[in-house]
């Protein structure tokens, strides 16, 4: 084998395993910090039994969600039953193969990685970018929709309809509230556009960075709401309406299958708090600060840790907006889909448009 | 009749009553310690105060007795304040030990003081108290610091019981009710423990019920006592199954206010450790239906003149219905002893026991079940081959078996209905565990012919069932059609039956007493 | 009669587009958060905190004995006969000394049927019967719960261990 391919393959499955094992672990320790803020939130304590600050807590979780009994109800469909689970976890771990999470460094000048010029914290950079993160977390609908299906049960079939309708009014307002920020960045490439994010707004007398936020404000919130509602998270959690639906698509479900469901959504979280980093805050970068003249460890270093730092917000966004705000109901959900967000979302990309239009005839900049 | 105003209420009373017995007649209660119906009047306790016009000064109740035209007050400001004062007299030397003392919750002291007294005393010295050493008998407690007074327990042992075996001892505030010496300071007459009732407080208490339970916790149940042919009305007070005492149910008919000892404590045989636990077919435990099979396929095997049917009179008359459609089935005799009995009108003492042990010799008697000397020679003879012997628990039964005891022991078919163990249900070749005369209803006819109702206080100890229903499915085993499936329906008909003994009996004692009275002319 | 319905006023551009309100809400929610990480929850951390409980507490009976180790409960049964739960079961004996006369032979409380209500405590009429402050007793048989005169006596030294642990954590 070319040895070119197979340095490409064997950095592919390192990144694989380290991607995949900080995901899980973030997961985890993702859903320790909601425990513990959502009971700060409400003047509680939260676990404090596993460990200090309770950090093996997610430990005995999994543990927990390991040994439980195995159930599969007689009534339900076995075959795509025990499919859900797993086709609600792949989308969620196949969409962050696009996400990067600092700049490439230099290859090492001698081995195996030598052939490559360059190890990018990317797992794969290809040129649609964001289109593979749309049609992929679109699939993820389809676990929740077969779950509430094989499930048999009225309240799971309930909440999957819920999910799939709620998804699909969602899913319009995602993609067109973005590509107002492809407009702007002319591309998408996730890496391109961190990348295009550390220039500074050209026409502008002060210098303001030229982030996704600033160009694109109604964008983000568009964005930022619409992801709340594919992540199915409060205030857009009526798959899982515990008031009305009891559980919605997962009431069947328990031990590892009702954990993967639960990893999915974690994982959702997590990824679109990285997406809205790169898309809309800069990725790594800091404005002002230049990173680049730092040796290449310490870099990537800061780097990550930047990127870590602002993903991070955007996770805690999720846990805060989950305590601050009530369920929607459902009419009022639709209603805001289809005639708060589309609409807005469409006038967002007409106004971008209309602001290129006139900045290439008139050539402001 | 005199017509007299009570409390402004009108009324015409009968002639002789005292004002405590003329106000009871139209509901208003005069509280009193030392009145009692049957006892002589002293009027010391001076609790039942009332205010008689014209006299100025409070008059006793008890000792009035009423007269056309009489005007009395009961519930005026000078009879509520000298019945407040009486009160607290009474309860200067009383120890306040209610929750010590076995009265509690029936005490009359107790009762007036809550609904009469004032709450609180003002006597700050020591209060007088008695040595507990003084020997009273086996059937009393003596706790002479409780004593107010009264003297009830003088004058029933003078004029009740009589036997004066009580007497005041010393004066005054010391003065203290005492056995007397001179009977060994023994209270053990057949009818100490009425004074468990008569008492108003709790001096005299019985040893027997002691610290048992309380009174509140017990249900009462209106019966008859088993155990002499006076027929005595009783309570049965009882808790979860299980007799606490017998207490004596007024009826002037019968018994008056009192019953005696044996009637009062001799229910011990009701929970004692011989009770038969459950059927037994030749010696081993089996189930009723077994049982019930197994006996009436016994009574049958022998035919009708080796086979006798032996029920003590302690049975119901509706249980002795059965009894005799049983014997008609079977085509043999029922018979109630083996020997001649014991005449029901010849008494123990001058007060209430009888000589016939029995309770319902003479409703057996008016059902035709009636003692057969001749049954004693076949039984000893041999002749008899089967016999279903009903009860040979009951003392005037056992006693006339006691020369027959070993032949009736080697009858190969007997078949034993009883609830406690003897040497007939031990050698028996069938024993059914009936229950005892509080675990079934019925009526017992007593000595003078009175029909009266004894009442189930519990259902039948352990596997055992009740007399009536195991002689109903003995009759049917046996090939009888029984139309009476209740007690009820039996005593239906037998009504008449009863009512035309009992006729015949009143009529026998006119005829007694008046010869009696011309004997003693003569 | 015409029922006249007062309509709420209409929304403004701001109450209608939600942000400030949700921006509010946001602001309650970090202000409690800040609030319990600064030590202001409202949890007591149990096994380790206790909470200190109010005098008048009613939870586990004591029996107290005489300074001689006699027990005062002369088994009146006003207790048994008041308990609304049905929970106290009392049986007497003829005590030797003749001045205290009665004694109770069998005493059971039923904790579990108990529902501390105190009227045992209120009748008792010989002061021997007390509810204590101590809650902690539970066990993992219903036996357990059978607290006869033998423990009754005892509870006392548990409600001492308490109220040593209160102190402690004041």
């Amino acid at each position: 084998m070319d040895s070119a391919v197979l340095a490409t393959v064997i950095l592919a499955l390192i990144k694989i395993a380290l991607i995949l094992a900080v995901l899980f672990t973030g997961v985890a320790y993702y859903s320790l910090a909601e425990r513990k803020f959502s009971a700060f939130m409400q003047d509680r304590i939260g676990p404090n039994r596993c460990g200090p600050f309770a950090l093996l807590q997610p430990l005995a979780d999994g543990v927990k969600f390991f040994l439980k009994e195995d159930v599969i109800p007689h009534h339900v469909d076995k075959v795509l039953y025990l499919a859900a689970p797993a086709m609600a976890m792949i989308p969620a771990m196949a969409t962050i193969a696009v996400v990067p999470f600092a700049d490439p460094i230099p290859a090492p000048a001698s081995g195996l990685f030598a052939s490559l010029g360059q190890i990018q914290f990317q797992l794969a950079d290809i040129n649609v970018g964001m289109l593979y993160i749309f049609a992929v977390s679109g699939l993820a609908v389809y676990g929740v929709v077969i779950a509430g299906w094989a499930s048999n049960n009225k309240y799971a079939l309930l909440g999957s309809l819920r999910a799939s309708a709620q998804m699909i009014s969602y899913e319009l307002t995602l993609g067109l509230s973005v590509l107002g920020v492809f407009m702007v960045y002319e591309t998408l490439q996730l890496d391109a556009i961190v990348a295009a994010q550390t220039s500074f707004i050209s026409f502008l007398p002060v210098a303001i960075p030229k982030w996704g936020i600033v160009v694109q404000p109604l964008g983000f919130l568009l964005f930022l709401i619409a992801t709340f509602a594919e992540t199915s998270r409060l205030p857009f959690d009526l798959p899982e309406g515990e008031a009305e639906i009891v559980a919605g698509y997962h009431v069947e479900y328990g031990s590892m299958k009702f954990m993967l469901f639960m990893l999915a959504e974690y994982s959702h979280m997590i990824i679109a708090s990285a997406v809205i980093t790169c898309l809309f805050l800069g990725g790594w970068n800091l404005p002002w600060v230049d990173m680049s003249s730092l040796p290449a460890v310490q870099r990537v270093a800061a780097q990550l840790a930047v990127f870590t730092a602002k993903a991070g917000f955007f996770a805690f966004l999720f846990i805060w907006v989950r305590w601050t705000l009530p369920r929607f109901r459902y009419d009022q959900l639709m209603r805001l889909g289809w005639k708060v967000l589309l609409p807005l979302a469409i006038a967002n990309l007409v106004a971008t448009g209309a602001f290129y239009v006139v900045k290439y005839t008139v050539g402001i900049g | 009749m005199p017509k007299i105003t009570i409390d402004g209420i009108e009324c015409e009373v009968a002639d002789g009553l005292n004002v405590i017995e003329a106000a009871k007649t139209i509901g208003i209660h005069i509280p009193h310690f030392c009145y009692h119906p049957a006892l002589s009047l002293v009027g010391q306790c001076r609790m039942c105060l009332i205010e008689l016009d014209p006299i100025p000064k409070l008059q006793t109740a008890c000792s009035t007795f009423v007269k056309d035209g009489m005007v009395i007050r009961t519930n005026t400001e000078k009879v509520i304040k000298a019945r407040k004062a009486i009160m607290e007299f009474l309860l200067i030397n009383h120890p306040l030990d209610c929750p010590e003392c076995d009265q509690a919750g029936e005490c009359d002291l107790q009762n007036n003081s809550f609904e009469f007294g004032q709450g609180f005393s003002r006597f700050e010295e020591q209060k007088r108290t008695y040595s507990r050493d003084i020997p009273v008998g086996e059937k009393l407690v003596r706790i002479q610091d409780r004593c107010i007074h009264c003297t009830r327990c003088i004058r029933f042992f003078r004029e009740i019981v009589q036997n004066e075996v009580m007497t005041y001892q010393w004066r005054g505030n010391n003065t203290a009710m005492t056995p007397l010496e001179q009977d060994g300071r023994r209270l053990d007459t057949n009818y100490s423990g009425n004074m468990h009732e008569l008492c108003p407080c709790g001096a005299l208490t019985l040893k027997d019920f002691r610290f048992k339970t309380r009174p509140w916790n017990l249900a009462n149940t209106e019966s008859v006592c088993p155990l002499c042919s006076t027929g005595c009305n009783i309570f049965i007070d009882h808790k979860q199954r299980k007799i606490f005492r017998i207490r004596p149910r007024v009826n002037m008919d019968v018994n008056t206010w009192w019953i005696c000892d044996f009637g009062r404590i001799d229910f011990g045989y009701a929970h004692s450790e011989t009770r038969i636990a459950g059927p037994r077919v030749k010696g081993a435990d089996a189930d009723w239906k077994t049982a019930l099979d197994t006996a009436a396929g016994l009574l049958k095997t022998t035919g009708a003149s080796a086979t006798a049917i032996l029920c003590s009179a302690d049975a119901t008359n509706e249980e002795a219905l059965l009894v005799k459609k049983l014997a008609a089935a079977l085509g043999c005799s029922a018979a109630s002893l083996p020997a001649p009995g014991v005449d029901p009108l010849e008494m123990e003492d001058h007060l209430l026991l009888r000589a016939d042990k029995a309770a319902n010799t003479q409703g057996l008697k008016a059902l035709g079940i009636v003692p057969d000397p001749a049954l004693a020679d076949k039984l000893s003879g041999g002749a008899i081959k089967t016999l279903l012997l009903i009860n040979p628990f009951n003392k005037q039964l056992a006693a006339a078996l006691d020369g027959v005891r070993d032949a009736v022991a080697k009858i190969p078919n007997l078949v034993v209905l009883d609830h406690n163990e003897t040497d007939f249900s031990k050698a028996a070749a069938v024993v059914l565990p009936g229950a005892v005369w509080a675990e079934k209803n019925g009526t017992f006819t007593n000595y003078k012919g009175l029909v009266q109702r004894i009442n189930q206080a519990f259902a039948p100890a352990g596997k055992a069932r009740g007399d009536f229903d195991i002689l109903l499915a003995l009759a049917q085993g046996a090939g009888a059609d029984i139309a009476c499936k209740t007690h009820i329906d039996a005593y239906n008909e037998i009504r008449d039956d009863l009512l035309k003994l009992e006729a015949q009996i009143k009529k026998d004692i006119e005829a007694l007493q008046k010869a009696a009275a011309e004997a003693e002319k003569a | 009669m015409a029922i006249i319905v007062k309509k709420p006023a209409p929304l403004t551009f701001w109450e209608r587009i939600y942000l400030p309100a949700i921006l509010k809400g946001l602001g309650m929610t970090m202000r409690h958060m800040i609030k319990t990480l600064a030590g202001g929850g409202v949890t007591i951390r149990y096994p380790e905190q206790h909470k200190r409980v109010p005098n008048n507490y009613r939870a586990l009976h004591v029996m107290p004995t005489w300074e001689d180790g006699h027990i005062k409960c002369v088994a009146c049964e006003m207790c048994s006969t008041v308990c609304p739960a049905n929970a106290i079961t009392v049986h007497a004996e003829e005590d030797e000394n003749p001045e205290i006369e009665k004694r109770a032979a069998f005493y059971e409380i039923d904790e579990l049927r108990c529902i501390f209500c105190g009227f045992c405590e209120e009748v008792c009429p010989r002061d021997a019967i007390h509810l204590t402050k101590n809650y902690e007793f539970v066990t993992d048989n219903r036996e357990g719960f059978l607290y006869g005169m033998d423990r009754l006596t005892k509870t006392g030294r548990l409600v001492s261990e308490l109220e040593a642990k209160e102190n402690k954590d004041r």
